[in-house]
């Protein structure tokens, strides 16, 4: 991987002085059913195209930022650093990454 | 033998240098390359070939063939073609037994042909299946090339370079040189590369004589030139990569004297080479045929010339003599020669457009592949586009009915035509599967030479068309690259604390934990845990994670991200926490000191540091609460004292009062310490009454020194890792990592007084009250071996319950304190109680141990609060 | 009690003594050293005068104030260390350590895999800013780099 990343503060730089931390998720609000719970801690979506996800700019400004990547080729469309959400929940994809019923 | 100087030529005559040749000492000019010296010394076998070890002769001039590969002062696989000669340096010829011109392992050739086709050690070497090591050990004696000199790493010097431009121009041909100045017109940062070896005329352009590997992403071009590795990040590439001539295929078309156009022309031209004295050229195309000027300049008789366009012969074959050629056969015409121009198509090279992303096409009319739409930034220019004119589609072979003599598809793995039918025949019927099978494009010339060959060949022999066919995946290096240059100088980043020299200085064993160097011990684990029971002992912890958590909402931050309460932690006050995920697992621990209404001081182990600041970042990246996160890790050396005597210590070096009822245990108070401003926490990771003194980091060693003046009549003594783990372990301290993993969580790592369920949401809330609903399998405990038991087990070692394996250990070390070993254990729950038996599973049998479920050492804490 | 004095420069009592995390390989290099402002500064360097580009340890004048209009968080002076690299040589050498765009500086990014704020002082001349507990380490590489470009360590006189 060599793909230049644009860092909100900085600018474009090597990917490798950043560090990826996955999807954004939604944390569930309160009392999460155990369902709820285990979507939110180990499934994701992981798509085959455009995904908001965290990184963060380790060896340079150290801020938290999210990006929409396309996972097929690197192609980063846009980052920007979180916003205040008024509601406190994590801004992103809001579809659970579960279906409700179990595809067995 | 040189021409007459001719107006083009890149020697110098006037300057002469010396080189040695295996040994023999070989002259020549200033400009010519070790190729064209030894060929002006009248050297004509340059190479063994691969599997057969047949003579080799120079073929393009150009770096791209795998025929002048020899070891330059200790550097195998050198192309001595483009390799420009430097005085006084060794060369030696490779992959020979004897030398070039009698070469043992030619016997390969004579006997081997009909019983070495290409995958020949999967078949005739399997059994007896034993024997495999003997056949492997002589096929890797004979297989490869050059041999890599296994010091060259501290003999040679490689270093990367970094480099940014506007445009990067790919090729140094008039159109790659007409792009570069164009866009150098346009005010842009520009750089031309170009492998050479004809010069290069760009006024003003800044040159980089080197071979572009690859176009990465985000435009990454890597340069190899050599000792330096150029790294450009260029806004748009360039590629004018230009052409490559193409080898015929027909019977003896690898013998020495059999050349391309280029490899001619550049002979007579940049070094004033006389190639041959008789001469017959094969070419498709104007170009190609344009070589008998060159040569008729040269003096070299034409003898017989075929114009592919005009008709095509049904066969040529070469014949020769000590594997040089000395007559052609052409349908049935024998015409005496000691060179054969022979050349197909031209064929763009693409490569690099391909690694980027363009899509690959076939020209069928002229039997070539050019690229189609280039991929954003990249472009293409010249004749790599696919402007190579007007040419003839030559035949896969021109083997005619004999069949006589081996047709190479592929010099560089010796690959013949009839290699590739047995590949089709044996089922590798599609052009990636048998490029792997037989190797074809994956040896030195990276398919430079073999790759529109063989798709040709596989063409007819499938009955498909070329473009059905297609082409192989082009990936980066686009040409070889030795490793050196791409490992370039190791940089490995390594942390030392501002103490670390005074260790050095006492003697101390250092070790690695994480990124830190840090003192394993001064030479006597033993005698350095006794100090801390007995008088005192200081140990650098400025390795430990620091962090300044301040602002309105400071607690508020912290209850949310630990288990643990702080809202009622009052001001001067320390609590110990764990840190976990909202998974419920432990990601690391620590104190943390109240400073203020709105100022706390975290610590965190000292591998944890960087992901603990990062993990407090991220959650206030959505939360986004009135607190601001300093890592102040490195701004602040620390030092714990630990000891009976510790308190004495600590007296003589600050005015703080340190009294048991003025500084109690967990306190924490800011104070001078040996004149430096600092901050005193009273805590106790090591069991006996200790203090941490955190300070600025440029006064780390001021400080140690004058803690080690101040208690030398006390007996003080630093100790190392080694023994401090010793002395948690007495405490039953967990180390986070070691005695715990990634499936650990507070609650079976028997702390449930560090989660508190009685407060508002935190992190890893769900997830531990699930755990706590529906209970655990195993608990972390305590162990203690049976008397007499001197070893400890290992770490990981099996904890056996009923026979079969039950848990497993985490640590475990001699206590000489205790006189026992000691340990931690994972293990099934219903076991976690005092006093329940365990069986350990050690090096000579199965153990007794017991376990425990209070500290070891002092187990009310009266030490610690003395 | 938010004074936070421990986090401060200012103020040790006069006999201690502050000391750069590259001191020590100074002294090994043969440096001269001299009390300044409470810190031990190398002086002279043997051999300085022919070396380009020269590498100084400035961790003694290092001022937060340095790192201006970067962005991102930094640590508190204590914790920071730095390197001035300046004369002939200077660009080519911090080409051969990071991949940040010298024609774009001030910026922090990756230096010989660190964090290093690199600043520009002059034509070839560069000032590179890092956490200290880097300084043995970065002054190794540092002065790796400088010796096959004729360079190496000086003195602040």
């Amino acid at each position: 991987m060599s793909f230049l990343l644009p860092c909100p503060n900085c600018g474009p730089r090597d990917v490798n002085e950043f560090a990826y931390q996955g999807e954004v998720t939604v944390r569930p609000r309160e009392s999460p059913s155990l369902r709820e719970l285990t979507s939110y801690l180990y499934f994701r979506r992981n798509v085959a195209g455009v995904q908001r996800e965290w990184w963060y700019h380790r060896l340079g400004c150290q801020a938290w930022f999210q990006a929409e990547r396309d996972t097929r080729t690197n192609e980063v469309l846009l980052t920007e650093l979180p916003r205040p959400a008024a509601d406190e929940a994590a801004p992103g994809p809001t579809e659970t990454a579960v279906p409700d019923a179990p595809a067995v | 033998m040189r021409l007459a100087p001719r107006h083009a030529e890149r020697i110098d005559r006037s300057r002469e240098l010396t080189f040695t040749f295996d040994g023999r000492p070989v002259s020549a000019f200033a400009g010519d390359t070790f190729g064209s010296a030894l060929f002006a010394a009248g050297q004509r076998v340059f190479s063994r070939s691969f599997k057969y070890h047949r003579p080799r002769g120079l073929v393009c001039c150009s770096g791209h063939c795998p025929n002048c590969l020899m070891t330059v002062d200790g550097v195998p696989n050198v192309r001595v073609c483009v390799e420009p000669v430097r005085e006084r340096a060794r060369v030696e010829a490779q992959n020979v037994r004897g030398s070039l011109d009698r070469d043992l392992l030619a016997v390969t050739d004579k006997f081997g042909g009909p019983f070495t086709p290409v995958g020949f050690y999967y078949r005739t070497m399997m059994r007896p299946r034993r024997a495999w090591p003997l056949y492997e050990r002589f096929l890797r004696s004979v297989a490869g090339l050059g041999a890599v000199d296994k010091h060259a790493g501290r003999r040679r010097r490689y270093d990367a370079e970094n480099r940014h431009v506007d445009t990067l121009v790919v090729g140094g041909g008039r159109s790659g040189v007409a792009a570069a100045r164009e866009a150098q017109g346009r005010g842009e940062r520009v750089a031309l590369v170009d492998e050479g070896p004809e010069p290069v005329e760009a006024p003003g352009v800044e040159l980089v004589h080197g071979r572009a590997l690859g176009i990465y992403e985000g435009n990454l071009v890597p340069v190899d030139a050599g000792s330096i590795l150029y790294r450009f990040r260029a806004g748009r590439v360039v590629v004018a990569a230009g052409a490559l001539e193409q080898p015929l295929l027909f019977p003896g078309n690898d013998l020495v004297g059999v050349m391309l156009p280029g490899g001619v022309r550049r002979l007579v031209e940049l070094w004033s080479l006389k190639p041959g004295d008789r001469a017959v050229v094969v070419g498709a195309d104007e170009r190609a045929l344009a070589v008998v000027e060159s040569l008729e300049a040269a003096g070299t008789q034409i003898v017989h010339v075929v114009d592919l366009r005009a008709a095509q012969p049904r066969e040529i074959v070469a014949k020769g003599i000590g594997g040089r050629v000395r007559d052609v056969v052409i349908d049935g015409r024998t015409f005496e020669c000691d060179l054969l121009v022979a050349s197909g198509a031209r064929q763009p090279a693409y490569s690099p457009l391909a690694q980027a992303g363009a899509r690959i096409e076939y020209d069928a009319s002229r039997g070539i592949f050019v690229p189609a739409e280039l991929p954003e930034g990249v472009e293409a220019v010249g004749a790599v586009t696919g402007e190579v004119g007007a040419t003839a589609v030559p035949a896969a072979t021109f083997n005619g009915a004999s069949g006589k003599g081996k047709c190479f598809a592929c010099i560089c793995e010796d690959v013949t035509d009839k290699d590739v039918k047995r590949a089709i025949a044996e089922g590798f019927d599609s052009i990636e599967l048998a490029k792997r099978y037989t190797t074809v494009t994956m040896g030195p010339c990276q398919g430079k030479l073999c790759h529109l060959p063989s798709i040709r060949l596989y063409a007819r022999e499938t009955e498909a068309s070329e473009a059905d066919i297609g082409t192989t995946t082009a990936r980066p290096p686009w040409g070889p690259v030795s490793l050196g240059v791409l490992a370039g100088r190791g940089h490995e980043p390594a942390k030392r604390t501002s103490i670390h020299h005074r260790h050095k200085d006492l003697g101390a064993r250092m070790m690695w934990t994480g990124a830190w160097r840090r003192p394993h011990s001064y030479g006597d684990p033993e005698d350095e845990a006794r100090a801390v029971h007995e008088t005192v002992g200081v140990i650098d912890v400025s390795t430990l994670g620091k962090l300044l958590v301040a602002g309105p909402e400071a607690a508020a931050f912290l209850e949310r991200l630990y288990p643990s309460r702080f809202a009622d932690l009052k001001p001067g006050r320390i609590r110990y926490g764990v840190l976990g995920t909202d998974g419920g697992r432990i990601m690391d621990d620590g104190t943390i000191a109240r400073l203020g209404d709105e100022t706390f001081y975290v610590t965190t182990t000292s591998t944890g540091a960087d992901s603990v600041v990062e993990w407090f970042e991220w959650w206030n990246a959505v939360w986004h609460m009135d607190v601001e996160v300093t890592s102040v890790t490195g701004a602040l050396a620390a030092v714990n004292a630990a000891g009976p005597r510790a308190r004495d210590l600590l007296e003589r070096l600050t005015d703080l009062d340190v009294s048991n009822e003025a500084l109690r245990y967990l306190d924490a108070r800011e104070a001078r310490v040996a004149g430096v401003p600092s901050l005193v926490l009273r805590i106790g990771f090591v069991g006996e009454l200790g203090y941490e003194l955190h300070f600025p980091s440029p006064y780390g060693e001021h400080v140690w020194d004058a803690i080690l003046a101040a208690g030398a009549d006390l007996g003080v003594r630093p100790f190392g890792l080694e023994p401090q783990r010793v002395l948690r372990l007495e405490k039953m301290h967990i180390l986070v990592g070691q005695d715990t993993d990634s499936e650990s969580n507070a609650l079976a790592a028997s702390m449930p007084w560090t989660v508190k369920f009685d407060k508002d949401d935190f992190v890893g809330r769900w997830s531990l009250e699930r755990v706590r609903d529906q209970g655990f399998p195993e608990q972390l405990v305590g162990f203690e071996m049976a008397d007499g038991i001197g070893g400890a087990p290992a770490e990981g070692g099996q904890i056996v319950v009923d026979g079969r394996p039950g848990g497993r250990v985490t640590s475990a070390r001699w206590s000489p304190e205790l006189g026992r070993v000691i340990g931690m254990a994972w293990v099934p729950t219903d076991l976690a109680r005092d006093g329940a038996e365990l069986d350990v599973k050690m090096d000579g049998g199965v153990e007794k141990a017991r376990v425990r479920m209070r500290p070891f050492y002092d187990p009310d804490g009266r030490r610690l609060r003395s | 009690m938010r004074e936070l004095a421990f986090l401060s420069l200012d103020a040790p009592s006069a006999d201690a003594l502050a000391r750069s995390p590259m001191e020590r390989r100074l002294r090994e290099a043969g440096a001269d050293f001299e009390v300044r402002d409470g810190w031990l500064v190398a002086v002279r360097v043997p051999g300085e005068d022919r070396h380009s580009p020269a590498v100084r340890d400035v961790t003694h004048v290092l001022s937060r104030h340095d790192l201006g209009t970067v962005p991102g968080t930094v640590p508190p002076a204590a914790g920071l260390a730095a390197l001035d690299v300046e004369g002939a040589g200077a660009t080519t050498l911090l080409r051969r350590l990071t991949e940040l765009d010298l024609e774009t500086l001030p910026a922090v990014g990756a230096l010989a895999h660190v964090r290093v704020w690199v600043l520009r002082r002059g034509e070839e001349s560069y000032r590179l800013i890092f956490e200290q507990e880097y300084g043995h380490y970065l002054w190794e590489v540092v002065v790796d780099a400088a010796e096959p470009l004729g360079g190496g360590p000086v003195g602040t006189p």
